[in-house]
Order: structure tokens, then C-alpha cells, then sequence
């Protein structure tokens, strides 16, 4: 899948993911990897970028002795969520151009 | 490669970047790798493999800060600081400059003395026109004293352009091992 288009996808889906609830690392990468090819190296730097832009948050809960880092979708990152759905509209109408319907 | 072993390869690699954000990763891949043993029933190593080659985890999280320029700026007063802090760089750096003053000195000597000799050379072939009698003996002494001229001039040329061009080598090979040495 082309780059660009690809970064904008994983963004979306890591904050839909969230939006289910509350989620951690790995268990972020197996839900997002059934859909798409996603790395733990790609994660990190998505979560990074997400969090800087405020639409999630981080707390950290005691599981099995250690500790684990939880994201959570902020109303920021809810409403970002919202504009890329009514964007993909338009991408839909962008796709159907290109395939010549 | 273990969780251990693989943890200390990601921060010796990393550590250029700010240590709050390697730190960051590293808890990151700790929790991943705890996590997958957990969930797939792995071994630390089979976990460790399943993330890929420890080389691409590099240059994605490492190319990942270089483009939100998180790294540590290193300007010319810690060059500096990283010049005397070196047990290497230091010694390096005292035998460069010494090189540089003696090429130096040695260039300043010969074209000194080389434009003077040019100098006298041509002052001395004039001054025999009034020191001899004899035609022949004023001739040879003012000839002699042009190609002396002459040729001591077109050396201080050469040793200047050739000197100059030395010392612009030393300083751009300095340079670049240095710069080596930070990327390193």
C-alpha cells in the first residue's frame, strides 16, 4: 500500500481501535494487524505522534506483577476520528474517479 | 539474542538520541516482548525474533526521531567539550594542530627567504652596474641576478599555492574525521 495513504489509515484505525476501549501495545498491534500490515517499529512512532497531538492519552496499570501501558482516545482524538470518516467520503468518491466509474 | 541482549543492542544504537525518548522505546519493546511471551507462549528469544531484524527496528524508530529532530544538537562549544573529554580525540587533536604550525612555519620560512633572496638578487645585479668597471663582469652580475630574480619569485608562488592548498587538506581531513567520530 502507497506510503502516505497508508500512514493516514493507521492513524485512524489505531484511534478506532481505542475508541473501543482502552487498549496497550500489544494488544493494539493484534487487533490493527488482522486489518494491515503493521510492525512494532511502525506503532511506536504512530502512538508517539498521536499522543503529542493530544488525541490520546497514556496511564500505566499494574497486569501480572508489571506494569503496562494503556492508551486511551482523548475527546481531541474522538473528533479527529469523525473528520477522517467524513473525509473518506470524499476519498471514496476520489477512488471511483480514478478506477473510471 | 534474549530480551536483555537485544534491549541493550536497541539503547547502544540509540544512543545518540535524547535519553528520555530512548528510554521511552525501550520500555516499549520490554512491554511488547513480556507481552507476546505471555499471549504466544514464547521463549524470550522467539519473542525477540518475532519483532524482525534488530537492524530495521533501528532505522524505523531511529529515522522516526531524525524527522521530529529529537536529536541532541551538537554544536561547536561540545565539540569542544567532546575534543578534551576524549582519551583519543585530545591526542589527535594536539598532534593536528602541531602538524598544522610546523607545515605552517616551514611555508612562512621558505617564502620569507625566498623573496628576499629574489629580492637581493635583483637589488645586487643593479648595484653591480655601479660595483664594476668592466662591461662583461656587469652584464653577467645584472643577468645572473634577473634569473635568480626570476626563478626564486616563481617559487615563492608555487610554495604559496601549494601551502596554502596543504593546509586547507589538513583542516578539511580534521574535519571530516571528526565528523566521523560523532556519527559513529
Amino acid at each position: 500500500m502507497d506510503a502516505q495513504l497508508k500512514k493516514g489509515i493507521l492513524d485512524a484505525c489505531v484511534l478506532a481501535s481505542l475508541q473501543k476501549g482502552n487498549s496497550y501495545g500489544y494488544m493494539l498491534l493484534k487487533s490493527i494487524s488482522t486489518l494491515i500490515d503493521i510492525s512494532e517499529s511502525t506503532l511506536y512512532p504512530i502512538l508517539r505522534r498521536l499522543k503529542k497531538a493530544e488525541y490520546l492519552t497514556t496511564y500505566s496499570s499494574e497486569n501480572n506483577g508489571r506494569l503496562r501501558k494503556y492508551y486511551a482516545i482523548t475527546e481531541k482524538g474522538k473528533e479527529k476520528l469523525k473528520i477522517f470518516c467524513n473525509e473518506w467520503q470524499d476519498v471514496v468518491k476520489i477512488f471511483q474517479f480514478i478506477k473510471g466509474e | 539474542m534474549n530480551k536483555k541482549e537485544f534491549l541493550e543492542f536497541l539503547r547502544k544504537k540509540l544512543r545518540r538520541f535524547k535519553k528520555l525518548d530512548v528510554d521511552e522505546i525501550i520500555t516499549y519493546y520490554d512491554e511488547i516482548i513480556l507481552d507476546t511471551m505471555q499471549s504466544e507462549n514464547f521463549s524470550e528469544e522467539q519473542a525477540v525474533v518475532s519483532l524482525g531484524k534488530p537492524e530495521n527496528i533501528i532505522k524505523d524508530v531511529a529515522g522516526d526521531m531524525i524527522a521530529n529532530k529529537k536529536t541532541n544538537g551538537i554544536n561547536g562549544a561540545l565539540i569542544l567539550i567532546g575534543i578534551f573529554s576524549s582519551p583519543v580525540l585530545l591526542p589527535i587533536t594536539i598532534v593536528i594542530i602541531t602538524m598544522y604550525l610546523v607545515v605552517f612555519a616551514v611555508w612562512l620560512v621558505l617564502i620569507v627567504s625566498f623573496a628576499y633572496g629574489s629580492l637581493a638578487s635583483l637589488v645586487w645585479g643593479i648595484y653591480a652596474i655601479f660595483l664594476y668597471k668592466d662591461i662583461g663582469l656587469i652584464m653577467l652580475s645584472v643577468g645572473l641576478g634577473l634569473i635568480a630574480f626570476i626563478a626564486l619569485g616563481f617559487f615563492t608562488v608555487i610554495i604559496t599555492k601549494y601551502g596554502w592548498k596543504l593546509l586547507n587538506f589538513i583542516t578539511v581531513s580534521f574535519a571530516t574525521k571528526l565528523k566521523r567520530r560523532k556519527k559513529a
